[in-house]
């Protein structure tokens, strides 16, 4: 069974958790959004361009473009 | 979509909601720290997160403390206030399901808001989706082999991975089903959940 606490053991590192706090003040906006998150399955088609993988992959742009998914 | 992952020619195509969700049974209490003898002790700390969110629902404090603030991680079992009547059997198993009302943790952190004569800031929090690893030797650098073995168990469910620096590498998971990797993870006290998700 794997735990934290185990893995750690094993293999002598040390895990943390990276943690995001919630914006103060967009507190209550968001809070709203997450309760109204829809999580029935629905039909989604996804076309891949090939070209794309290299940046959705990339370390650095891989942040601009979750960026750019999210303003879209 | 059914599923995280979808298999394209033999590969895995990964998928993760951009939009954060807020951590309903866990939260973050902050203070600064001027030198190592302000430090709050833990036992103090402990006692000042049981009169926020009562006795019986602390699952687990971490200390996540940095050179200038003392961070404390709580991970809770459940609501204040609701469930109350379910027998502990009950909370055990329903644990993960029971959210902590935040309105009522904010509230008593407002009426009392200072331990030791220290400002204790409460830091609501995103669900945790991503780990950052390093040896406990150090200089030792952690290669993705050394990944790849230590998440041999959860490998698919790595959406990405990074080295910041060659001695630590940041994890970070698909999330799909985060709460339940979130307390595979940290509260691993509920066995019994674990069976029913497999």
């Amino acid at each position: 069974m794997l735990t934290i606490e185990l893995i750690q053991n094993k293999f002598d590192v040390t895990i943390n958790p990276i943690i995001d706090s919630v914006d103060e003040h967009n507190d209550d906006i968001r809070s709203n959004v997450s309760s109204e998150y829809d999580s029935r399955p629905r039909q989604t088609k996804i076309q891949l361009r090939p070209d794309w993988a290299m940046i959705a992959a990339h370390r650095k742009f891989k942040l601009e473009y979750k960026e750019f998914i999210r303003n879209y | 979509m059914s599923s995280p992952i979808l298999v394209h020619h033999g590969i895995d195509i990964k998928f993760k909601r951009t939009k954060q969700i807020i951590d309903k049974t866990s939260f973050i209490l902050k203070t600064s720290i001027t030198d190592e003898q302000n430090k709050i002790d833990s036992l103090r700390f402990d006692l000042y997160v049981s009169t926020l969110v009562g006795n019986n629902f602390v699952d687990k404090i971490s200390d996540l403390s940095s050179d200038s603030e003392q961070i404390m991680l709580v991970g809770c079992k459940g609501q204040i206030g609701k469930f109350i009547f379910f027998s502990e059997f009950f909370k055990f198993i329903f644990n993960s399901f029971i959210e902590l009302d935040f309105v009522k943790v904010r509230q008593a952190n407002k009426s009392r808001p200072q331990l030791s004569n220290k400002d204790i800031t409460l830091i609501q929090i995103y669900e945790c989706d991503a780990l950052e690893i390093h040896y406990n030797t150090e200089n030792k650098s952690i290669t993705e082999n050394d990944l790849k073995n230590i998440f041999k168990s959860v490998w698919k469910n790595i959406f990405s991975y990074n080295f910041p620096s060659e001695n630590c590498a940041e994890v970070e998971f698909i999330n799909a089903d985060g709460k339940i990797l979130f307390k595979r993870f940290f509260l691993f006290k509920n066995f019994f959940l674990l069976f029913l998700s497999f």
